[in-house]
């Protein structure tokens, strides 16, 4: 309103005492318009050479100095006005922040991440939604569990020398972590986590985030289970998938090439051999080499049941990283679905009539069909 | 009532159609099923999915779910992996509501929470600091919110010469 007000005393005041129907060229070439009020649409070049109101059609734009410039002029920018107003408020209109409905309190979380941690585990009992599938792949994920467990105490035992030297970085946060790497890896190690405590310190310093605030802390507790000491027995009970939640060089080379940030120390999944899933999953990689940045990155913290929030442009093969997660919370162990022959032969194509007299005739390809043929007719 | 354990909710139908193509491939392999869920189309269909056997996993826009939910078709229950893709676009969508309508109807314990996102603005970060436990967060290249270096930009003053005819 009041733009259109200011800009009526300014196109008055260019062509005082004209009669308002016909507009001729002014007196003076330019009549100053305020800056703020100027729209560039309404100058047209077209419009300028031609004389205003001549033509009387109501869709040519008046020159600012046209007497009826402001009636037009009024109507069409109202609601460009409008639009930007919109704009400034934000792109929703709402702080959404504000509107956040308090739906977790903070004070369960640590209670809720245990029971979160037990769930993972798969023991029907803490699992909230028993589920037969679901327990007879805890059955067989474990069994996997176990036998990577295995391989990773061989391989901690071997690197035990090289982790003295590590060890005296005790003071640094990430030491306190499990620690699982090949002795070759390890001796880089000491070097790769000052770096990345001094990443992570910076981080916390810069976001606002409140969990990136004590990323290293909150790691602690959860790799308890995994820790040195435990008996093998417990083992087998245990989380079915083991994270490694420390970087070895390797890993720090590939986040320093994708240009990968991460809050928690997790080793990126560098191969698609390091995913605890189903065989029967395999096929969904065959056209991959190796997994994308996201999906190395969000794979370990994600089978540690762990949330996880990724930043990545759409394409960067995030769908397939949470599917093969999804997929894995019901993944039938391969053994369980394979055929096993219940009659005993001697040859295949033809087995020993069952206990109720039926003879069963295989007809198998490549070979000649005449035997195959020869053995319908006969039975 | 169909109750799936995987939840994904898209931005948009045609990414909620791409994921669930490749979600469909990895149900595939499993012998589950998973559908597809967005706006425009009839109801009837979507709803018969739903019934299907062995259901795991559902994937859609915020408005259909939330209208299917409310109409009873489907129960989120026993979700207990919810992905919430691309979520800046839906808030710039003007989903948020509808988002938190949706979370609000999964259990809070026992589930494993995912958010995507190209940005990482304030709104997004307010949506995760409210449905997410201690996130590990990953970012892919920078997360400031940065012009796009390939498309050049220029700007030229083009008013003078056109008011020096009058």
């Amino acid at each position: 309103m009041k733009e259109g007000v200011a800009r009526e005393a300014t196109g008055r005041s260019g062509v005082a005492g004209r009669t308002p129907a016909r507009c001729s060229p002014p007196a003076r070439a330019w009549e100053p318009l305020a800056w703020a009020e100027f729209r560039p649409q309404q100058l047209q070049p077209g419009s300028a050479s031609r004389p205003c109101c001549s033509s009387r059609r109501n869709d040519t734009p008046h020159p600012p100095t046209c007497p009826s410039f402001q009636t037009m002029s009024a109507a069409e920018t109202k609601p460009k006005k409008l639009r930007k107003s919109k704009g400034a408020f934000g792109k929703d209109g709402v702080d959404p922040r504000k509107a956040a409905p308090a739906a977790a309190a903070p004070d369960e979380a640590p209670k809720q991440d245990k029971k979160r941690k037990a769930e993972d585990d798969e023991a029907p009992a803490a699992a909230g939604t028993p589920d037969v599938e679901e327990a007879e792949d805890a059955a067989g994920d474990d069994a996997e569990a176990k036998k990577e467990k295995k391989r990773l105490k061989k391989e901690k035992k071997a690197a035990k020398a090289a982790l003295a030297a590590a060890a005296a970085e005790a003071s640094a946060p990430l030491t306190q972590e499990e620690v699982a790497v090949a002795p070759a890896a390890a001796v880089e190690e000491p070097a790769a986590k000052g770096k990345k405590a001094k990443k992570d310190k910076k981080k916390a310093q810069k976001t606002t985030f409140g969990e990136d605030a004590a990323p290293v802390a909150d790691a602690a507790p959860a790799s308890a289970p995994v820790a040195d000491e435990e008996p093998v027995a417990a083992v087998a009970s245990s989380s079915k998938y083991v994270a490694q939640k420390t970087i070895d060089a390797a890993g720090e080379a590939f986040l320093a090439t994708h240009a990968v940030t991460v809050s928690h120390p997790y080793q990126p999944m560098l191969s698609f051999a390091g995913l605890p899933i189903s065989g029967k999953l395999s096929p969904a990689f065959k056209d991959f080499k190796e997994p994308s940045p996201i999906q190395a990155c969000s794979w370990p913290p994600l089978f540690d049941g762990k949330d996880v929030v990724g930043i990545a442009e759409t394409g960067s093969g995030k769908t397939l990283g949470f599917g093969v997660r999804s997929g894995v919370r019901w993944a039938v162990r391969p053994s369980t679905d394979s055929v096993t022959p219940t009659i005993p032969s001697a040859d295949p194509r033809r087995p020993a009539p069952d206990q109720h007299g039926v003879d069963v005739q295989g007809v198998v390809g490549q070979g000649a069909r005449a035997p195959g043929a020869r053995r319908l007719a006969d039975a | 009532m169909p109750a799936p354990q995987v939840l994904v909710v898209s931005p948009t139908r045609e990414l909620a159609l791409q994921t669930a193509e490749t979600l469909t491939m990895l149900c595939d392999l499993l012998k589950y099923k998973a559908v597809c869920l967005y706006g425009g189309m009839p109801k009837t269909e979507q709803v018969r999915l739903l019934n299907q056997k062995d259901l795991k996993v559902v994937v859609g826009t915020p408005g259909r779910v939330l209208d299917l939910l409310n109409d009873g078709a489907v129960s989120f229950d026993r979700v207990t992996y919810l992905v919430l893709d691309e979520a800046d676009r839906m808030l710039d969508k003007g989903f948020e509501n509808d988002i938190r309508q949706i979370i609000a109807q999964t259990p809070t314990k026992g589930r494993q929470t995912l958010m995507f996102s190209a940005t990482w603005p304030d709104s997004v970060r307010g949506l995760a600091a409210t449905f997410m436990k201690e996130p590990v967060r990953i970012t892919v290249g920078s997360d400031e919110l940065a012009a796009n270096t390939r498309v050049s930009q220029s700007a030229s003053a083009v008013l003078a010469p056109v008011i020096a005819q009058w």
